[in-house]
């Protein structure tokens, strides 16, 4: 079976992407904040950005190889890329976007995508859900051995969204070629992948399955990103081998995780209890802070309390009877507070642009 | 009272304007009589004006087209330094007096000029020829085009060309499939706008190419000509050269929102709905 390998490093303006991956027959989802250079990965294995060095090879092929003068150009690559706008032809109808790319028969396949009823339309007749479809169906129509997808459900609204991501993790099930696919949503990277690579600022800051970026997150943005709870502050040893922590709130917090400087502290929002006056307990955390928004999710319910997200069992908020602007207090307990070093470049920009002053 | 003065100042800025600009138009259609214009147009003078016209502005938009496209798109596709550069110096013709042209291109091309001697070696004269013509026309003309062919294929949507690439299309398959197709409206309305620029060229052919009749009397020229000899026939050209104008005018406004309609259908198509 083929592996799509590629260790490259393409230059940008404010920071270099480098990034090594070994991809098998299974997904990847690349994640990151926005500008963090995910669609430029894609590019650069399509064959549309050409990296400054590095390798990409599948299977046998070699696509690029820097430092053997090896450059394969776009449309010699069996590789299927499906852009975050879909990209289709505005000038031609469905059936002849999808034939751009073969010179077989497609009928199997819009009929596969159930865009056969489809095939005369122009692209502007379409719903986005639709152009998804033919945006992949297209991609698979010249049978890539690897698949490319940029933000496949990003420009789908909510509704549509959850449809087309069932739909699309049958479709990749059934492929199995090694795929790669940029988000910047969580869930959809949980859905859809196996394995989840954070990207920021160009780099691979964590690649492991979504249920250990939760557990055990590398880095404060795979924290924040995963759906935790992020405070930066201050850590310092405090009593019992504790570790103590000012946040940049004032908050004084305890952790059982050793660490000095700045750090984030990380805490999930189900290992928050809430209560309307903080319980005298001097070993946990207790955070106050206004109820914002209330929202329910099946016999769980998402609490806003200031910066902090708490997972709260339905009964117990009903028993609270909370209501949107109400002071309470989250308590959590040391040994759920997990702390990341923190590397905080907005300090180290402040006073070098005080110094040079 | 005064409040009422600033409109009538725009009404009458816009009658004197609008006046002003057809006056002379139509003053050319005035002063013969239809039948007396239809029947000058048959005369020698016209008729050859008229063929050297037709010869030689058609293989000057030839040329445009066939050497400009390729370096438009090679202009809206790349970056490199410079290229700001280049993009002014060939909207240069634009704004050059055309008699600078004229002597220019004689600098550059005639018998002692520039590159005069290396042509003369291969027993080629350009000067006072249709070749001259041609070239004259062709300099002038051409940033009509190039002007509008790049404003057109820089708004193409990258990332639809790039989808073509991973489609298996090779850059020259991308440009015939993709490109010309999307831009082919835009396209046409500078082509008619060049060939308008290039009908009508005077200052340039004069200097370079002379105004012989039947071989390079153009019809600007052959109104000079006639000018002296036969105000009618003048009046007749000028007539003919009207009536091109404005078919040219309304070609040009019409092409781009045809295609720009169907451009805008595809833009809508960001909306995402769900069904």
């Amino acid at each position: 079976m083929d592996t799509l390998e590629f260790d490259i490093c393409v230059k940008r303006r404010s920071f270099d992407v480098d990034v090594a991956v070994r991809l098998e027959r299974s997904t990847l989802a690349l994640a990151g904040p926005s500008g963090a250079g995910k669609t430029t990965i894609l590019r650069a294995i399509a064959g549309l950005v050409r990296p400054s060095h590095g390798r990409i090879s599948l299977g046998d092929d070699v696509w690029f190889d820097a430092s053997k003068r090896v450059w394969r150009a776009p449309d010699l690559r069996s590789v299927g890329l499906v852009f975050q706008d879909f990209a289709l032809f505005p000038h031609l109808s469905v059936r002849k976007n999808v034939a751009f790319g073969t010179k077989e028969p497609i009928d199997d396949l819009l009929e596969r995508f159930g865009i056969a009823k489809l095939a005369l339309l122009k692209p502007s007749e379409l719903s986005g859900g639709e152009r998804q479809r033919v945006a992949l169906a297209r991609a698979l129509a010249r049978r890539p051995r690897a698949l490319l997808l940029d933000e496949p459900l990003a420009s789908l609204d909510a509704a549509t969204r959850r449809t087309v991501r069932d739909e699309l993790r049958r479709l990749l099930d059934e492929l199995a070629l090694p795929t790669l696919l940029v988000t910047h949503d969580f869930e959809d990277a949980t859905a859809l992948a196996a394995r989840v690579g954070v990207i920021v600022e160009g780099r691979l800051v964590q690649l492991d399955v979504p249920a250990s970026l939760v557990s055990a997150p590398a880095d404060p943005f795979v924290a924040s990103f995963t759906g935790g709870n992020l405070l930066p502050g201050l850590a310092r040893p405090g009593l019992d081998g504790m570790t103590e922590i000012i946040t940049e709130t004032g908050a004084k917090l305890f952790s059982t995780d050793q660490a000095q400087g700045p750090v984030g502290v990380v805490f999930n929002p189900w290992d928050i209890t809430v209560a309307r006056e903080a319980p005298p307990h001097p070993m946990r955390n207790h955070i106050g802070g206004r109820v914002g928004s209330v929202v329910r999710a099946g016999s769980r319910v998402h609490v806003r309390v200031g910066e902090i997200t708490a997972e709260l069992a339905l009964d117990s908020v009903e028993r609270l009877g909370l209501e949107p602007g109400e002071r309470i207090v989250c308590s959590f307990e040391a040994s759920a507070a997990r702390l990341l070093p923190l590397a905080s470049p907005d300090a180290e920009i402040r006073e070098g642009s005080a110094s040079s002053r | 009272m005064r409040r009422a003065l600033f409109p009538i100042g725009l009404a009458v800025s816009l009658a004197l304007a609008f006046v002003f600009l057809t006056l002379p138009v139509a003053a050319v259609f005035l002063r013969a009589s239809p039948v007396e214009l239809v029947r000058q147009l048959g005369s020698e003078l016209a008729v050859d004006a008229m063929l050297v016209t037709l010869q030689t502005s058609t293989i000057a938009l030839a040329l445009i087209l066939v050497v400009g496209t390729p370096a438009a798109y090679a202009l809206a596709r790349w970056q490199f330094r410079g290229r700001s550069v280049v993009v002014a110096l060939t909207e240069l013709p634009l704004v050059l007096p055309p008699a600078v042209a004229g002597i220019g291109l004689l600098a550059a091309l005639g018998t002692r000029g520039l590159l005069g001697g290396t042509l003369d070696a291969f027993g080629v004269r350009i000067p006072f020829t249709q070749a001259a013509v041609i070239l004259a026309v062709t300099f002038v003309a051409s940033p009509f085009y190039l002007r509008q062919a790049l404003v057109a294929l820089e708004a193409l949507d990258p990332d639809v060309l790039d989808a073509a690439r991973t489609l298996g299309a090779s850059p020259a398959r991308v440009f015939r499939r993709i490109v010309l197709p999307l831009s082919g409206g835009a396209l046409g309305a500078g082509a008619t706008l060049a060939w308008a620029r290039g009908i009508g060229e005077f200052g340039a052919t004069i200097l370079f190419a002379g105004s012989l009749q039947g071989e390079t009397q153009t019809l600007p020229l052959a109104i000079y000509a006639a000018f002296d000899l036969d105000r009618t026939v003048a009046l007749a050209l000028g007539a003919l050269l009207i009536i091109i104008s404005l078919a040219v005018l309304l070609t040009a406004k019409l092409l781009p929102s045809w295609t720009r309609s169907s451009l805008t259908s595809a833009s809508s198509a960001a909306r995402s709905t769900s069904m």
